[in-house]
């Protein structure tokens, strides 16, 4: 394991890393076996959210594009599973590379035109994109999206045999799904290409001046990051056996944006813990339950304040923190 | 051709309510580079303000000034509440995060506008409230088969009025000057002597004080409030501002009347269900064809 | 051979909106030299640089490198091709490490592609290995070791114009293109870039310098370019540029020649 940073802190240490991952792994298997079926879901959500926060973190965490749409993608993803497996009959397992490929493609296709534009003009853009996705689902175009009661009847997806029902399942499949995204994703951070994408965050026209082709780059940064989303939109539509365009909105591409910064940009573990938070929030304040969105409104802002890093920055950005708050 | 004219009629007075909010964000996008996403909901206060005096001090007010006057102190009393949350926002949400970073600045925004509309929503319940009628000035001309409602009337006029001052403000005063300093380099404006807070400070009262305005305004054309309705409507007038070009005051206003016009037609002619759908479009294109927006925007960076 | 022409351009001209910024300028620079182009702020100097990297397109002319048009290139073509460059005010990656800054010259020139990169094939953990590897050789180079792993944005200004010095020749090229590389510096880092600079045409690399420093051009140079208001006004060596009189005028104004008679 190489690395780029200083050697100080003592979570630096290898084995420290590691006894803490498997700590972890230990953690999260056996959870299930532990909990009542109500935590179980909730464990659920935030893989699913984790999973969605993962892609997010490529497109906004590594590169640095601004990227409140991110919705979009789950719902294209979700819808493509709802359609092709109530209408069609394909089978939900088969269709999760499916709709991961078929949100990665609407991406690069829709990349294409505003990848160039600049950080708050692409914020903007995206935004747009979110909710013209979520009203072209609600107006029903030839009858395909179902209006605003969205699709009902997915199946759920088969295993060799085994059906995927129970929370228990979900929880699991989702896991099982980030723990390999992660992976992937984390070796790609340490890679060239993982470089060349913080490159382009840090100074777009240095980062070309040096070799990096920017342009290609950002699309393959969006195509990722959908289709990440993609892939939480199948198990997320299988979970529910429906999707609803309710399920898509601005506020969660906003969710997935928070994640990632709560998180720490670039940052994998980061983003997990993020996911956790934004899950767990409401449920710790469920006693004041209609307030509850009120206090996290008031806890984004904290952080930013108080760690605006994130709560567990990439390495590099702590040190960072930790040298000068200077612009 | 009636239809043409009562269309161009919804759409100039929808164009008013996104001017108003438009120029809100195109004030402290102009100043700060930043966008403030609780804008809209500053605007949802707005609404609410209104309809707490119009509903509670109808008596109090209602038997010293008469219902005009109590109308009045409605739009006086929101627009004063509004600026005071708005100058309260930056002081506490923006300006600790502002030197830090764009990035934890718009996070900061997405918090705020969070807690605003769900603070609305704690206050005022999460149902629709209606503006009573007593309290809506009504009553319309008919012209053959066109009509004209004095509401409409009125919201022109005000607004023809309120951004007239503005533009005036901004174009032909000395504090208009300053304002256009600190928008195009902020750093040499304070060198020069420009009071930088008071700026800002203009800028968070003025903008939401304008949303409040055209919160009560929509209260009394559309006759029910939302704690959502902020959202939607500043997302609208967020697509105004960059229609007309982001951190462009007059352009503000344009990209309202062309908002407002490019909905109503919508509306009208094609259907109300895609209205919103071509509006996005529009910005999507605009944003893809023309970024600087119609008015067009400074930017260059030197390599 | 000395006399050969690595990199030209063609009567470049660059308008901004009405503002002629590069007319029609030529410039030739030889393999194995120090080329540098002078003149008044505002000349353009910085502006041909854009051009010859593709950041602008210019509206007329061509820009000939190694008997190759590179007209339309985008950047990282350009680079690929052996054109590096350091920017006036030093662009560095300034929230990474100083060794993943330099890392970025090896970009280019790598091949380890998506699921090489995923998959961790061998070929693509040599490739890294390698970039480090020489990465880690140029920051020893230029005095930076002990900066590695500290960022960017932490080391001195004179360091900072070092390490994008590292950085471009980290990519291995064959031309480089110098903005400016010792202002804000003080004497004896001048000094130490000034002899750096002298060493490359050693190491088979070429460098088309923009200075305003006299003593560093007059002590480096092969060939001069003089430029104002975006032409060429005068081209030669050190010596017969000094005392060209349209020289002169153009960074003093008339009437200023005694200044030059001790020099």
């Amino acid at each position: 394991m190489r690395w780029l940073g200083k050697r100080r802190a003592w979570c630096s240490k290898k084995w420290v890393r590691l006894a803490f991952l498997v700590v972890a792994l230990a953690l999260l298997l056996s959870f299930p076996f532990r909990a009542s079926r109500y935590w179980v879901d909730v464990g659920f959500y935030v893989g699913l959210y984790a999973l969605l926060g993962l892609g997010l973190n490529v497109i906004l965490g590594e590169v640095g594009l601004f990227n409140l749409g991110h919705a979009a993608f789950w719902a294209l993803g979700a819808y493509t599973t709802a359609i092709l497996n109530v209408r069609f009959g394909i089978p939900t397992l088969a269709l999760l590379p499916v709709s991961a490929l078929v949100a990665a493609g609407c991406a690069w296709l829709i990349s294409f035109p505003i990848i160039h534009l600049r950080g708050d003009y692409l914020c903007i853009v995206t935004i747009a994109l979110g909710e013209i996705v979520r009203l072209v689902l609600i107006n029903n175009p030839g009858g395909l999206t179902g209006g605003p009661n969205g699709v009902v009847g997915i199946a759920r997806p088969v295993i060799a045999g085994h059906v995927i029902r129970t929370p228990t399942d979900f929880y699991f499949l989702v896991w099982a799904v980030v723990a390999i995204c992660a992976l992937a994703l984390r070796q790609l951070q340490r890679s060239r290409l993982g470089r060349a994408w913080n490159y382009i965050r840090e100074d777009e026209i240095a980062a070309e001046a040096m070799g990096v082709d920017v342009r290609s780059l950002k699309l393959l940064a969006f195509v990722l990051g959908a289709a990440a989303a993609g892939l939480a939109g199948n198990i997320f539509a299988a979970k529910m056996r429906m999707v609803s365009p309710d399920s898509f909105t601005f506020i969660e591409s906003c969710l997935m944006f928070s994640i990632v910064l709560l998180g720490g940009m670039g940052s994998i573990p980061g983003t997990i813990l993020g996911a956790a938070l934004v899950v767990l929030f409401p449920e710790i304040f469920r006693p004041v339950a209609q307030y509850r969105l009120l206090f996290f409104g008031l806890a984004l802002a904290a952080t930013m304040y108080f760690r605006p890093g994130g709560l567990w920055p990439r390495r590099r950005t702590m040190e960072f923190l930790m040298g000068q708050v200077e612009r | 051709m009636l239809t043409f004219l009562q269309q161009l009629l919804n759409g100039l007075t929808i164009s008013s309510f996104y001017a108003f909010v438009a120029l809100g964000y195109s004030l402290v996008y102009a100043i700060l580079k930043l966008i403030n996403f609780a804008h809209g909901d500053l605007f949802g206060l707005g609404a609410y303000v209104g309809y707490t005096v119009f509903v509670y001090a109808f008596g109090v007010i209602g038997s010293v000034l008469g219902l005009w006057g109590l109308l009045v102190a409605g739009f006086v009393a929101a627009a004063l509440a509004t600026a005071g949350a708005g100058l309260a926002i930056e002081r506490v949400a923006y300006r600790p995060i502002y030197p830090i970073g764009r990035l934890p600045a718009v996070v900061s925004a997405l918090g705020m506008s969070i807690f605003l509309s769900n603070f609305l929503m704690a206050v005022w319940g999460p149902r629709y409230l209606a503006y009573q009628d007593a309290f809506i000035p009504g009553g319309f001309w008919q012209i053959g088969d066109f009509r004209i409602r004095i509401l409409q009337v009125l919201i022109l006029l005000s607004s023809l009025v309120l951004l007239g001052i503005l533009y005036f403000l901004v174009e032909r005063t000395t504090f208009g000057a300053a304002i256009r300093a600190v928008a195009l380099d902020r750093e040499t404006a304070a060198l020069m002597g420009i009071d930088f807070l008071r700026v800002i400070r203009f800028a968070f009262a003025m903008g939401p004080a304008l949303g409040a305005i055209a919160g009560v305004f929509v209260g009394m054309y559309y006759r029910q409030i939302n704690f959502t309705m902020g959202w939607v409507y500043g997302l609208k007038a967020f697509t105004a501002t960059i229609m007309g070009g982001i951190g462009n005051i007059p352009g503000a206003m344009v990209g309202g009347v062309l908002l407002g016009l490019l909905e109503a037609m919508t509306a009208g002619y094609i259907s109300a269900a895609w209205k919103d759908v071509f509006v996005f479009a529009a910005l999507m294109l605009m944003l893809i064809f023309r970024p600087t927006g119609l008015l067009g925007e400074k930017v260059a960076e030197k390599v | 051979m000395r006399d050969e022409v690595l990199l030209e351009t063609q009567g470049i001209t660059k308008r901004f909106r009405g503002l002629v910024a590069v007319d029609k300028f030529d410039l030739a620079v030889r393999k194995g030299t120090i080329h540098s182009l002078i003149g008044p702020n505002g000349a353009g100097k910085t502006t041909v640089f854009n051009v010859i990297t593709g950041i602008y397109r210019p509206e007329d002319g061509k820009v000939v490198f190694q008997g190759q048009m590179l007209n339309g290139l985008k950047p990282h073509e350009i680079l690929a091709r052996g054109i590096a460059r350091t920017f006036q005010n030093p662009r560095l990656f300034k929230n990474m490490t100083c060794l993943e800054n330099v890392m970025a010259g090896g970009h280019v020139h790598g091949r380890a592609g998506f699921w090489a990169s995923i998959l961790r094939l061998p070929h693509q953990r040599r490739e890294e290995r390698a970039i480090q590897a020489r990465a880690e050789e140029w920051l020893r180079k230029l005095g930076l070791w002990y900066f590695r792993y500290e960022l960017a944005r932490n080391i001195p200004y004179g360091c900072q114009k070092l390490l994008e010095l590292a950085r471009a020749l980290a990519a291995q090229p064959t031309v480089l293109l110098l903005d400016e590389p010792t202002c804000g510096l003080n004497e004896s880092e001048k000094e130490t870039m000034m002899n750096f600079i002298g060493s490359l045409p050693k190491e088979g690399i070429t460098v088309l310098l923009v200075e305003h420093n006299m003593n560093v051009v007059m002590g480096l140079s092969d060939l001069i370019t003089v430029m104002n208001y975006g032409r060429k006004i005068a081209e030669g060596t050190p010596e017969e540029v000094y005392n060209n009189p349209v020289v002169i005028e153009a960074y003093l104004g008339r009437g200023e020649e005694h200044a030059i008679a001790s020099g």
